[in-house]
């Protein structure tokens, strides 16, 4: 038996592109057979993904949500980021914190993370992620040594969206209070990889690719996957996910694993979608991973518009993140010139709580304790 | 003359006998096969290699164990 | 096709040699079988009870021998029995069994999981019986382990797939072969346990007790094949009913619904 100690190695012997062709030649057939047998199945996940399950949308979303009502309760978590800098080394087209963008840096400082947290308090948040442009001297493991016990000290959940890091140096961040860290791919197809991440050690698709790896390795409690959808073909990214999630599950089976799905969307001199992504084929992705994995967590920004958000509510997304600024010290001045990307729902966190109780969930601010020994 | 004991049964042979004697031996008076087995003497494997090597001591206790039909 | 540590298999039955009336119908049965593993057990020779020699017949056949450490009642007597079992048999493969309970013969999680960790630094390509414990098997994937082998039901119990749930989550989870022993009782549970995606069954109660044992192990390898061949195929779906309106996707359909 090949046993694959690091994705890369497997994803070598995947075939994109013989992946692709099998993905739209899927049939009526094939979706109602991966409907019958949805559960930790590639073929059925490829299945759901492809245009042939379009027609069976209604079906998908109500076996996703009987599906997220059992593991999940009525439930949705509510978390919040908090930009710590827009410092970035790299180039990466799609983005407002890219290198050349002409927009004011920041790194905030440990008086202005505190007047943040300050601010994201009020709003009742409990779990909070931490979020930087990639600036290895500046925005590096030392700055995140300091800023994960300060923010420990108020949230009883800490997760990390910034550049990947060695095994070594999550461990120390694990045990100065770490619980999550989203590494998104963005895109699982090198050429188009290669296109958008010009400079800069982003550029490095498989190191990115092995960084889930190493969080493993760590002992993470949790893992977070995502692709920018758009960029490329997002059925195959989201396919090529799937087996990076399976892989990922099946090796660091203690961990808990979560996805992301942004679309892309206009940012500071941004791009056009590759492939434009509908709302329709956002709710067949998360039903198809609903479907897929019942256990994993999916994770739903402030990115998309507000109906649309309030009808996913009971697909599937388990978490939500509400009354969010892109920028490093936006909560506590309010200004708008450095954002990462634009927020289309911008509704306070009251209003998003309250909507979710409307559709008759609960809006959890605490989920767990992690320290409980 | 020594006695060395197989599964608990003594066995008489000449002084200087190897192992590999002492099997032979024990094969032809007791009607075993002794074909795929394995010799334990004090909590050691004696492996296939040292049957001809190895001297028999007086009062020597060696296991004989073997294959046999299972699930 | 099946590999376990670079070994191929043609066939995923695997049988035990124990319980048939005698050396030679047990031969028989395997050779209709067409398996290609079995396993034997160890034992200190009796001198009044003459043992035939097993070996010979079965390394004629071509099969691959897997010794069994059965009768170990913890990690330390398990290694001893692999070590003679290495001496023995010429072979580094071993099933790991340990069961210190005589009466249902439950394996032990702990000492099994002791052993293995340290038979496969030793060199030995580890076949753990185990009960149907997906973090067990986690735990003796992460250790080495070649395969797993949980039980369906208590060994010799011919009850079926008892432990069915449970075994799905293995099948699901595992990154090693997962081999269902013990307790498959009937061909339909040997079909049942490949249906639900397992590398391959374990059979020899179920064989050695029947009344015609050749024709029962000729069953068994057709119902293994059909089982796998099923799951390859794809079982059909069972039926869907989406309803006529869309309570849940509707709104994809309001003018509000355009490319995001």
């Amino acid at each position: 038996m090949a046993k694959h100690t690091r994705f890369a190695e497997l994803f070598a012997n995947l075939n994109p592109l013989d992946l692709r062709l099998s993905l739209y030649a899927s049939t009526a057939n094939d979706v109602q057979r991966a409907l019958a047998q949805p559960s930790a199945n590639l073929s059925s996940l490829m299945a759901l993904l492809s245009p042939a399950a379009e027609p069976f949308i209604e079906e998908m979303a109500q076996q996703a949500m009987a599906l997220s009502q059992k593991r999940f309760g009525h439930n949705i978590n509510l978390f919040i980021p908090l930009y710590l800098s827009n410092l970035c080394a790299n180039e990466c087209d799609y983005c407002g914190f890219t290198m050349s963008n002409k927009i004011k840096r920041k790194v905030l400082n440990t008086e202005e993370i505190a007047a943040e947290m300050a601010v994201i308090k009020q709003g009742g948040f409990d779990s909070v992620l931490l979020v930087s442009g990639e600036h290895e001297t500046k925005v590096g493991v030392d700055y995140f040594k300091q800023v994960v016990p300060q923010v420990k000290q108020q949230f009883s959940h800490l997760g990390m969206e910034v550049q990947p890091l060695a095994t070594q140096e999550y461990q120390t961040l694990i045990d100065l209070g770490l619980d999550s860290v989203m590494l998104y791919q963005e895109t699982y197809q090198p050429h188009t990889y290669a296109k958008h991440h010009t400079r800069g050690k982003k550029k490095d698709f498989t190191y990115r690719l092995d960084s889930p790896d190493r969080l493993g390795q760590a002992g993470i409690d949790k893992i977070g996957l995502g692709v920018l959808l758009g960029l490329d073909d997002w059925r195959l990214d989201a396919l090529l996910m799937g087996h990076h999630l399976a892989y990922l599950q099946n090796t660091y089976w203690r961990a808990k694993y979560s996805i992301s799905l942004p679309r892309l969307r206009p940012c500071t001199g941004g791009i056009e979608p590759k492939v434009p992504m509908t709302d329709l084929g956002l709710v067949q992705v998360i039903c198809a991973f609903r479907l897929f994995s019942e256990h994993l967590e999916i994770s739903l920004s402030t990115r998309e518009p507000e109906y649309l958000r309030d009808n996913l509510v009971p697909l599937g997304v388990t978490h939500m993140s509400a009354g969010s600024s892109t920028q490093p010290g936006g909560y506590a001045a309010n200004k708008t010139e450095l954002d990462q990307f634009e927020i289309s729902d911008e509704r306070s966190v009251s209003q998003v709580a309250d909507m979710i109780l409307s559709k008759g969930y609960q809006p959890v601010f605490k989920d767990w304790e992690s320290g409980w020994l | 003359m020594i006695t060395v004991f197989i599964n608990e049964q003594p066995l008489e042979l000449e002084q200087h006998a190897s192992l590999a004697d002492a099997l032979t031996i024990y094969q032809n008076q007791s009607g075993q096969v002794l074909s795929n087995i394995a010799v334990v003497k004090e909590q050691q494997i004696m492996p296939k290699s040292t049957w001809h090597n190895y001297t028999c001591i007086d009062h020597d206790k060696f296991q004989i164990f073997s294959a046999v039909a299972g699930g | 096709m099946l590999t376990i540590d670079n070994h191929t298999f043609g066939s995923r039955l695997f049988s035990g040699t124990g319980k048939f009336s005698s050396t030679q119908t047990m031969l028989s049965a395997l050779e209709a079988s067409q398996t290609e593993l079995v396993t034997l057990a160890i034992k200190r020779i009796d001198q009044q009870q003459k043992t035939d020699n097993l070996m010979a017949p079965l390394t004629q056949m071509g099969v691959k021998l897997l010794p069994n450490t059965s009768g170990a009642r913890d990690a330390k007597e398990a290694i001893f029995a692999a070590q003679l079992a290495k001496e023995m048999f010429d072979t580094n493969w071993l099933k790991l069994e340990i069961h210190p309970d005589p009466k249902y013969l439950m394996p032990d999680p702990i000492e099994t999981l002791l052993a293995a960790e340290e038979l496969v630094k030793q060199g030995f390509v580890v076949l753990p019986y185990v009960h149907a414990d997906p973090v067990l098997c986690h735990r003796l994937e992460e250790v080495g382990c070649a395969a797993v082998m949980p039980l369906a039901s208590p060994i010799g119990s011919n009850q079926g797939l008892l432990s069915k749930e449970f075994l799905r989550i293995i099948i699901e989870q595992s990154k090693v072969p997962v081999v269902i022993d013990a307790g498959i009782g009937s061909p339909s549970d040997a079909t049942a346990a490949m249906e639900l995606g397992a590398d391959a069954v374990l059979v020899n109660t179920a064989i050695a007790s029947s009344p015609q044992p050749v024709t029962m192990a000729k069953c068994f390898k057709q119902a293994v094949v059909t089982g796998r061949q099923a799951y390859e195929a794809g079982l059909g779906q069972v039926s869907q009913h989406a309803n006529n309106t869309s309570p849940l996707t509707g709104f994809l359909s309001s003018s509000l619904a355009s490319v995001g």
